[in-house]
């Protein structure tokens, strides 16, 4: 007999019979044929799951529902990233996804990443994106739908980039940091105590998990990038400074959103990064354009708490981990690449014609595209 | 920048944890409860599950007691013992010690008893809450 429990077992399972099937009726690119074989074995993993449960004699039994209803959850959850990432990107896969997916492959090769790149949709209509797998070849990027059509946003592709890298070597860039953070956390905790400033034990409680859960993560992400791509990435940040929000501070308050760390400390980050690898001019330019715009969103002079939360020092240690990581990975510096022309002097020559020619940049930038599609074999998009 | 890469970074250490957890409950449960289920396991999966939960407690009883600091390997993800902390707070002392009861029954091989199994269910049911919050927040 189907109980419920079994037939929404049963109706998942089917699901991914049939998004399989459609996947099948289309034609792909031999590149993305490895991502469209990893697809399929994890969907018919899911199914082996599925049909476990669907005939397991114990499914109803009610001392043992609550673990088999967590069973399900997990099972639907991923049947949910199926449908939500690889079949949204494989069924509408077209000649812009193919034109990022080999900027992509041509720019890790570049870089000199061991492995395939992830699967890319410019599906997004907000920013750039990208949900990790445990297994990297169905880690999905997800880029803003014009992507295929600019070039001074792509430095942010090696963000997403550099959480693929990061969640697949996470203690190579982080060790020596995280020692470092509890340590300081630790201590000022006790001096905050000591001192009876309450607010500011209750505010140090949360930096060491804000660290650990996500700002880390982002910081170690923009110094990969940084690493890869250089001074571009230290300007696209600016731009996403000066166009983003007002408080280029926050959060740095217990009580404050914090999925991302504050704009300031990201921008210290990415300056402390492009030091390490020698690029001071650079690092002094981007420096002092954002301390000419910075004093237009309010407090030239970070509040104290800003200071606490996003120590110079700490973040420099991260900078200096993430760099030994990268060397450790053998993962090439925007510095040494520069002598051929590739995707990251690609995109640090287009912020230099932007900044020096910005009235001609946008003819400069469609033929630097168009050359771009030509190495790449991808004439003309269709759109 | 979105959120997608901390939290499917996040998603994915916990939700495997989750796996292994409930798949291990599972088993310990069809052979504690005499199931039916029970004649398509071997000993060595009884055994294999045993394993798998008696390394995790060790590792949550550590946490807990915030005895030395585990290398990162050993760690637990931070939400998961922070649920069960808050779950256990006003007895987290005697919640050390009923899990020290059960890490003895499952190592010495005796017969796990209920009070062992209502433990693991509700360290199974913390992990899952979390794996779903975290799920949700990405894709709902």
């Amino acid at each position: 007999m189907y109980t419920f429990l079994r037939s929404q077992l049963l109706e998942v399972s089917n699901r991914c019979e049939v998004l399989l099937a459609k996947i099948a009726e289309r034609d792909y690119p031999v590149d993305i044929q490895f991502h469209l074989d990893s697809v399929k074995e994890e969907v018919n993993g899911l199914q082996e799951n599925l049909n476990q449960l669907i005939h397991d004699p114990d499914l109803d039994e009610p001392r043992l529902l609550r673990n088999y209803l967590a069973s399900f959850k997990r099972c639907y959850e991923d049947y949910l990233r199926f449908e939500r990432e690889h079949f949204l990107v494989l069924s509408r896969y077209n000649d812009q996804d193919a034109f990022l997916y080999h900027l992509l492959k041509a720019a890790l090769s570049d870089t000199n990443y061991p492995q395939a790149p992830p699967l890319i949709s410019a599906t997004s209509s907000q920013y750039y994106d990208i949900a990790l797998h445990n297994t990297p070849q169905l880690s999905t990027v997800f880029a803003p739908v014009c992507t295929c059509y600019f070039l001074l946003q792509v430095p942010d592709l090696f963000h997403e980039l550099g959480h693929l890298i990061y969640h697949q070597n996470e203690e190579l860039f982080i060790a020596r940091f995280r020692d470092q953070l509890e340590e300081y956390v630790r201590r000022e905790t006790v001096r905050a105590k000591e001192e009876e400033l309450p607010v500011f034990e209750t505010l140090f409680k949360s930096i060491g998990e804000r660290w650990h859960r996500a700002w880390m993560i982002e910081h170690a992400a923009n110094m990969i990038a940084t690493w890869l791509v250089g001074p571009s990435f230290g300007w696209l940040h600016l731009h996403n400074c000066i166009s983003g929000r007002d408080d280029i501070y926050a959060p740095c308050k217990y009580d404050e959103d914090w999925d991302h760390p504050s704009n300031e400390s990201q921008m210290a980050g990415i300056l402390a990064m492009l030091r390490l690898q020698g690029l001071e001019n650079d690092a002094k330019a981007i420096e002092r354009t954002w301390s000419h715009y910075k004093g237009a969103f309010g407090a030239q002079i970070p509040p104290e708490e800003h200071r606490i939360t996003y120590p110079l020092d700490l973040i420099v240690v991260l900078a200096e981990n993430v760099k030994d990581g990268a060397m450790t990975m053998n993962l090439r510096p925007y510095l040494q690449q520069s002598e051929h022309p590739n995707i990251p002097t690609l995109l640090n020559e287009a912020w230099r014609r932007f900044h020096e020619e910005p009235e001609k940049f946008c003819s400069w930038e469609e033929k630097a595209l168009e050359q771009l599609r030509s190495t790449m074999g991808i004439a003309k998009l269709n759109y | 920048m979105g959120h997608l890469g901390v939290i499917t970074h996040r998603y994915d250490s916990i939700s495997d944890l989750s796996r292994e957890i409930n798949d291990a409950v599972i088993t310990l449960k069809k052979c504690h409860y005499h199931l039916s289920g029970r004649r398509n396991l071997s000993l060595e999966d009884e055994e294999r599950s045993r394993e798998t939960l008696v390394n995790l407690l060790l590792r949550l009883r550590r946490a807990l007691a915030q005895e030395d600091s585990l290398p990162e390997e050993y760690a637990l993800p931070p939400a998961f013992v922070n649920n069960v902390r808050f779950a256990n707070r006003s007895s987290l002392p005697y919640f050390l010690e009923d899990l020290q009861m059960t890490i003895s029954h499952l190592q010495s091989g005796k017969n796990y008893t209920d009070k062992d199994i209502e433990l693991l269910d509700s360290l199974s049911a913390i992990i899952d809450t979390e794996t779903s919050r975290l799920f949700r927040k990405f894709w709902h």
